[in-house]
């Protein structure tokens, strides 16, 4: 059985591997060449393409409906938990065509549990952890009434701070939620701590994924904004603001200023498994239109919904405001368009203003990069 | 308790030297940040100070604003946003009586079994708070950090017909406030008394919340561009809450102070269940803050009522921004938050840049009469085991209802 043999990978270099896979897929920015390179060397070490092996065992025992496998960006699941990887990247697909075909089972069947067995399974160890931050994305869970208690009581919570005032002991915890910007060195240490102990870790909300307002002082000349506040700034930590992701692992992001209630509910459940779901590579604007609301864009407005994730339900634009980009840029998203669509009605300086609200300036100067090294080319 | 505090009180001898609340959270420089951007950016930047009370940072700062660049807005807009006020105390409140207090006065250690052992009172606190998050949500577009309101007025009118529906759910939640109220009734409070001075906004004629003059319990009364040269903000080193004083002394604010200043103006069924409390004003019991809560919680549900009547019987698109022109000026405005008055002065440059901010947070405000509070409350539990009088502080602490993210920013 191929699940056996994939679960027998247990040498730190190829967990390695796993890992750095993960975290390029679940940035969305892997180049090709990169992935040649990783299955090179996955094959290298563990007899030959036994990792591809893996690759593709994963594919057969995890694969659900054939038509999720062929529309990759809506239902691509690389699970962390249990080393089984199931990739449907084109890239990786192709590489694993190409190889001489191995006779899989097409579907292998899954023993139906038992509804007392599940009952018996213990529950999945979750933590929520607010570094500085405003609070809004666990409000937003509190906000959520009654199925956020439903869900409170499906998981063991650990450490909730806001409702709950209990130490935690050390146990393994299966998911962590962060929330916020380490700012003092003891958000920062927790963060370490936390992420040591997580099996999957998920950014809640724009300040943990992409700097959040408080990131508007690394924009700003001279670095001096802290002297508008304070009168005596010694003994007052004030580092530059940097995204969780460059501390610690990231897994998963949900994205939003604050996050979407509805989109944690649904993206929860694989988790919670251990899986690492992808949000579709969808612009604001499908959104906006299913509601019907007419484009701001149209009536010279300006709006980033074309270059912006979308799964906010697109509820700026319905509340007739201009998307500023809290949820970060789409990967097939064109800044160079949005910027040629913008023209008429702000100028380059207002726009940049406006992307550093959200953290999305840094994000955006990268993405120009590397939009003007692929038309040089 | 919403934010990061641990509590410091060194005790010698039975004598209390200092108690101290310390902070964990870290700065965030919000003020700093919004100085040369946009006078647009500030309500949506600012708002982010806190999760809990987003609109009235939206308010306030909207406000501040207009005055500044001499913008009127029409009394429909001016309705609608005392409305999205109310709601944001409505279900700030219900959170912090239910969910954030109550487990410290029934002797559990959370909330979560809190929601076990009562889970006909849970499910009533959580009524009452969604009927608040819905009209934030109706008016603002989503209830963490809202969208429409802006200068000059709102983005887009609310749906009548939600507005119809909430207006319909009214007398039920009522009904269900007044049976919450009971509930609180029964709940032990300890005795403990200090006198201080309580500060909040006041007006002819109504509990006030979008406007009115600062005035206090000691007969303080000045207008609301006096606020800064009359309330002195101090930073100690090391600290990055600044805390403000008056007249060199700490001072509350929040429920238990509106209620102090302006009890003679609530509602009739928010005014029979305080009669059935049997205080005598001034009450000097911080532990009263949370019932004061309640008493809120009646009042502003009653309200809300009337005032979404009122807004059905008018036309809803004058509440739509009208266009007006970008001026230099300096402003202030002050807003009842759940927590006290919230007050934001802002400069703007010709161009409509922001040139000078600032922010008093309620937290910010009552932090040094809280350590006051706590300092005279020592003594009286300095006997019981160390893991006893840990929970009672926590529990005056809570009473308080801190902010800290509100506090730092």
């Amino acid at each position: 059985m191929k699940r056996k043999k994939i679960s027998n990978i247990k040498t730190g270099t190829e967990k390695r591997i796993l890992r750095k896979k993960i975290a390029e897929r679940t940035k969305g920015k892997v180049a090709k060449k990169t992935v040649k390179k990783r299955i090179r060397k996955a094959e290298s070490i563990r007899g030959k393409k036994s990792l591809l092996d893996h690759i593709k065992g994963g594919l057969v025992a995890f694969s659900r409906k054939k038509e999720d496998r062929e529309t990759p960006e809506e239902g691509r699941i690389i699970s962390i938990a249990d080393p089984i990887v199931e990739i449907n990247d084109p890239i990786v697909l192709e590489k694993v065509a190409k190889k001489p075909a191995r006779k899989v089972p097409a579907k292998r069947k899954k023993p139906a549990a038992k509804k007392d067995e599940l009952m018996n399974l213990p529950k999945p160890r979750v933590a929520i952890v607010s570094l500085t931050s405003c609070e809004g994305c666990q409000f937003v869970l509190l906000d959520l009434g009654e199925r956020f208690f439903e869900f409170v009581k499906s998981v063991d919570l650990v450490d909730f701070r806001m409702v709950e005032d209990q130490d935690d002991d050390n146990l393994q915890l299966d998911l962590v939620l962060v929330e916020g910007n380490p700012v003092t060195q003891e958000n920062i240490e927790t963060l370490k701590r936390v992420r040591a102990r997580a099996k999957v870790l998920a950014a809640l909300g724009n300040c943990a994924a992409m700097g959040g307002v408080p990131e508007i002082k690394n924009y700003q000349k001279g670095k001096s904004t802290i002297k508008h506040v304070y009168k005596y700034i010694q003994g007052i930590s004030n580092p530059e603001i940097k995204e969780i992701d460059n501390f610690v692992k990231v897994d998963f992001v949900f994205p939003g200023c604050p996050i979407d209630g509805e989109e944690f509910l649904k993206y929860m459940p694989e988790l919670l498994k251990g899986n690492v779901p992808q949000i579709p590579d969808q612009a604001v604007c499908l959104e906006c239109r299913k509601k019907g609301n007419k484009c701001l864009l149209l009536e010279q407005k300006p709006c980033f919904g074309p270059m912006i994730l979308g799964g906010c339900d697109a509820v700026c634009p319905t509340a007739r405001m201009g998307c500023q980009g809290c949820r970060g840029l789409r990967p097939q998203g064109s800044v160079k368009g949005m910027r040629a669509t913008l023209k008429s009605m702000m100028t380059d300086e207002e726009f940049e203003n406006v992307t550093e609200i959200y953290g999305l300036r840094d994000d955006l100067e990268e993405k120009e990069k590397k939009e003007k090294k692929q038309s040089s080319n | 308790m919403e934010g990061h505090t641990g509590f410091m009180a060194s005790v010698i001898h039975g004598d209390v030297k200092s108690a101290k609340l310390e902070v964990k959270e870290g700065i965030r420089l919000i003020e700093g940040v919004l100085i040369g951007r946009d006078y647009r950016d500030m309500p949506v930047v600012a708002q982010r100070i806190c999760g809990i009370c987003p609109v009235v940072h939206n308010i306030t700062s909207i406000k501040a604003i207009e005055n500044a660049m001499g913008v009127t807005v029409t009394p429909e807009t001016k309705k609608l946003r005392t409305l999205m006020e109310y709601a944001q105390i409505i279900h700030s409140h219900a959170l912090h009586l239910f969910f954030l207090s109550l487990a410290d006065f029934l002797d559990m250690d959370n909330d979560i079994k809190l929601m076990q052992d009562y889970p006909e009172e849970a499910k009533m606190a959580i009524k009452v708070r969604e009927y608040g998050m819905s009209i934030v949500k109706v008016i603002g577009g989503r209830v963490v950090h809202p969208l429409t309101n802006e200068v000059g007025g709102f983005k887009k009118a609310p749906d009548t017909e939600e507005l119809r529906k909430i207006l319909v759910e009214s007398d039920e939640i009522l009904k269900t406030v007044l049976k919450l109220g009971e509930f609180f009734k029964t709940i032990k409070i300890p005795d403990f008394s200090r006198e201080t001075e309580y500060i909040c906004l006041g007006k002819n004629g109504e509990y006030a919340v979008y406007d009115g003059d600062v005035i206090s319990s000691f007969g303080l009364h000045i207008q609301t561009e006096k606020f800064e040269s009359n309330f002195l903000e101090l930073q100690r080193q090391n600290e990055i809450i600044k805390r403000v004083v008056h007249k060199g002394k700490s001072y509350m604010v929040g429920a238990i102070a509106r209620l102090n200043n302006s009890h003679e103006k609530l509602r009739p069924e928010a005014a029979k269940y305080l009669a059935s409390l049997g205080w005598s004003f001034p009450d000097y019991n911080p532990f009263h803050n949370i019932l004061s809560q309640m008493v809120e919680l009646i009042h502003f549900v009653e309200e809300s009522k009337k005032i979404i009547s009122e807004l059905l019987n008018c036309d809803l698109s004058e509440v739509v921004t009208k266009e007006y022109k970008i001026r230099e000026g300096s402003g202030s405005a002050a807003v009842e938050a759940p927590r006290g008055t919230l007050y934001y002065h802002v400069d703007i440059d010709p161009k409509g840049y922001i040139r000078n901010v600032n922010i008093i947070t309620p937290t910010a405000q009552f932090l040094s009469n809280l350590e006051d509070d706590v300092a005279a409350y020592i003594p009286e539990i300095i006997n019981l085991d160390p893991k006893e009088r840990e929970k009672k502080l926590r529990a005056f602490i809570r009473a308080y209802d801190p902010c800290i993210s509100c506090a730092v920013h």
